[in-house]
């Protein structure tokens, strides 16, 4: 069997996105960016700091450019992470599990 | 007249012995190397308590071998009531399992899990199912199939149920229509199509009075009165072979070893010990494909126990996954007269292995105080109810077809078939996963091909038919079934990893998927401050209209803003599925062509 013909056949397999580890993953770089934003700049200190990042308190809750806000924001960081990482695996294997159906 | 010798005494060489007196044939000699008949049929004593090795319903489709059933025990045959149950989680269910029956004993959220998954899985099916998992699950859902399938089948058969092949499932698993079952439940036969009301034999059957080794003691002495003798604890060692027939056997007994001549030939042994028999011996190509024969071994423990009423079951079906018994027979139930004493019963605990693993090299001792302890466990018993038992171990108990076994098969009846006097039968005789009945069969045909003259093809005997315990109303009787074995299925982890790592993204389902986060995202971020009424001029929101044609702080802004973050997340996320689809193409390529390179350098 040539190597085309090898790689065609493998090909043709439609890869999955595990919700599992995608929520894992989405909930990780959500909890560790949130924090770390907050934590830079609360490191760098000054004078009003973190004005617009404050300003996700809009969207989360109790949020704010302070310590406790930094472990606030990675635990909002954690769920919506998860959250947005199944529905996108979700979306995907929906989409492409009707599209494989199809063909 | 032929002189017949016959190679066993379990079902298939008694009955092989019956079939040549039934047709006036009596020149015939059975040898059996142990010390009581009936083979794995057998019903060993132990203090006056009487039990299987295994349970042996009696129940066929073939009307000719429940008739030589009813000859040879007539009315000591009972007709039992059954009653098999799954235990699990402290519950007992309904086996067959019985899809209201299941939901109840479950619980509501456990219930609700399963429910949920038999949606899932019906609503998304794992296409192109190749292993006993996704087959079951395909049809009962995942959390069905990790209660009531995985755990007994990998103790049962010691493979793991992602490596067993799903045709093992089609034929031993009958499929579960919910809307039949629910119509079932709720209006009785009336539910039924006419004319298919299930006459099953699930729900009684067959047995003999003292067990079913009392049919084969009984066969045993009716042919010694007939004239056909079994020698007993008397071993065939050696078959000696001119040409293309044998023409006698020697047998070793404890008087030492003598030579028995014949001029016909059926053996019940098991394949392996058969080749190895032979005088002069087999091309070295069939003694090294006997001898990769594979067998699945069996014990039991018998606990005796001071509890006249333990259970009603027959026998119950362990599938908690704590204790390694897979298998409960309450012997009692399955006749009265199994024990001696009315004030006590008698388990059998089955465990499934091999000969030489850590349950087979337990001492009895061990193994009674094990089987008390998971007994215990389970709440089947109270420990100090238990006041006897004793250990049987049964090799080669189920013939293994392992992924070579067609291939091994042929090769040893390439060499075997051609012998003109002999003829293999039963289920060790012909390695073949055979109930009684069709082991029974073979020996009828074997017997007439003799004394009738017959040229009935032993081979061909249940290889087309369906395997089920239920015969509806109409259906002929006389069709069998052949039991499959599961089969392990090799390279079936290697090739998912394989697709795994260069399985294409689909761009379009990956396109929606980020198109529809960004969307929602845009819309989010800005319907959020509109709702809670926190607008400021200048918001940094708004430099997000430089990337998203028509956006600004407002609700139409957050629909626009949302519809071209949409198209953006789309032409993101496909062009992210095209990249790693090619990235992983080369990738694939470079890997084959170095493999073909390493396989032109090493072609061995």
């Amino acid at each position: 069997m040539s190597n085309d013909v090898s790689m065609a056949l493998i090909h043709a397999a439609v890869a999955r996105l595990r919700a599992g580890v995608m929520s894992i993953v989405f909930a990780g770089v959500g909890a560790t960016g949130l924090f770390l934003a907050t934590a830079l700049l609360l490191v760098q200190g000054g004078e009003d700091v973190g004005q617009h990042l404050a300003r996700l308190s809009w969207y989360l809750p109790g949020y704010s450019v302070t310590w406790p806000g930094a472990f606030l924001g990675a635990l909002y960081g954690l769920i919506l992470g998860a959250g947005t990482g199944w529905l996108t695996a979700f979306v995907y294997n929906t989409v492409a599990r009707t599209r494989e159906g199809t063909n | 007249m032929e002189h017949v010798v016959i190679i066993g005494g379990g079902p298939a060489g008694l009955t092989a012995g019956w079939e040549l007196a039934r047709l006036g044939h009596t020149a015939a000699q059975v040898f059996e190397k142990d010390h009581i008949v009936g083979g794995i049929a057998r019903t060993d004593v132990y203090k006056g308590y009487r039990f299987d090795i295994g349970g042996h319903r009696f129940f066929t489709k073939v009307t000719l071998v429940e008739e030589i059933w009813e000859e040879i025990l007539g009315s000591q045959l009972l007709t039992r009531p059954r009653l098999s149950r799954i235990f699990y989680n402290s519950t007992f269910f309904d086996y067959p399992l019985k899809p209201l029956n299941a939901l109840g004993g479950l619980g509501l959220v456990e219930s609700a899990r399963v429910g949920l998954s038999f949606l899932y899985a019906q609503a998304f099916p794992i296409r192109n199912e190749q292993t006993f998992d996704e087959w079951v699950t395909n049809r009962f859902g995942r959390r069905l199939f990790e209660i009531f399938f995985e755990t007994y089948t990998e103790k049962v058969w010691g493979i793991p149920c992602t490596e067993i092949g799903a045709d093992w499932a089609a034929q031993r698993i009958k499929n579960l229509d919910l809307v039949q079952a629910v119509k079932a439940a709720l209006l009785g036969q009336r539910g039924q199509t006419k004319g298919e009301v299930i006459t099953t034999l699930i729900e009684q059957f067959k047995y003999p009075r003292l067990g079913p080794g009392q049919m084969w003691e009984s066969c045993r002495d009716q042919l010694a009165d007939k004239g056909i003798p079994t020698h007993m604890g008397t071993e065939v060692v050696r078959l000696e072979r001119v040409e293309q027939r044998i023409v006698a056997v020697v047998v070793r007994d404890q008087d030492g070893e003598r030579r028995v001549e014949g001029t016909e030939f059926i053996s019940s042994m098991p394949i392996r010990q058969l080749v190895a028999a032979m005088d002069p011996p087999a091309p070295e190509e069939v003694q090294v494909a006997a001898a990769s024969l594979k067998y699945r071994d069996f014990l039991t423990v018998v606990l005796i126990v001071k509890n006249p009423d333990l259970f009603p079951d027959n026998w119950i079906y362990i599938h908690s996954p704590a204790v390694r018994l897979g298998r409960v027979q309450n012997f009692k139930n399955w006749s009265p007269e199994m024990v001696p004493d009315e004030g006590t019963s008698a388990l059998g605990l089955e465990y499934f292995v091999n000969v030489g693993d850590d349950l087979w090299s337990m001492s009895d001792e061990d193994l009674v105080a094990l089987g008390t302890k998971e007994c215990a466990l389970l709440g089947l018993v109270q420990a100090e109810e238990v006041f006897d038992g004793c250990v049987v171990r049964m090799p080669k108990a189920y013939p293994v077809y392992d992924m070579d076994y067609q291939a091994t098969l042929a090769t040893l009846r390439g060499w075997l078939d051609p012998i003109e006097n002999l003829q293999l039968v039963g289920r060790n005789g012909q390695h073949r996963y055979n109930n009684q009945d069709h082991s029974m069969l073979t020996a009828v045909y074997a017997a007439r091909n003799i004394a009738d003259g017959g040229s009935y093809e032993l081979w061909s005997v249940n290889v087309e038919e369906e395997y089920h315990e239920e015969v509806r109303d109409g259906e002929a009787r006389g069709a069998t079934g052949d039991r499959m074995l599961p089969q392990r299925i090799d390279g079936l982890e290697a090739a998912r990893v394989v697709r795994d790592a260069y399985a294409r993204f689909d761009p379009l389902a990956l396109g929606v998927a980020v198109g529809l986060l960004i969307g929602a995202l845009t819309f989010l971020l800005t319907a959020v401050p509109l709702a809670r009424g926190i607008v400021v001029e200048g918001m940094i929101l708004s430099s997000l209209a430089a990337y998203l044609p028509g956006y600004e702080v407002s609700w139409p802004g957050a629909v626009f803003g949302s519809l071209a973050g949409s198209v953006g997340g789309f032409l993101f996320g496909s062009a992210l599925a095209v990249s790693i689809n090619t990235f992983v193409k080369w990738h694939g390529l470079a890997l084959l062509r170095r493999l073909e390179h390493a396989k032109a350098l090493d072609p061995e």
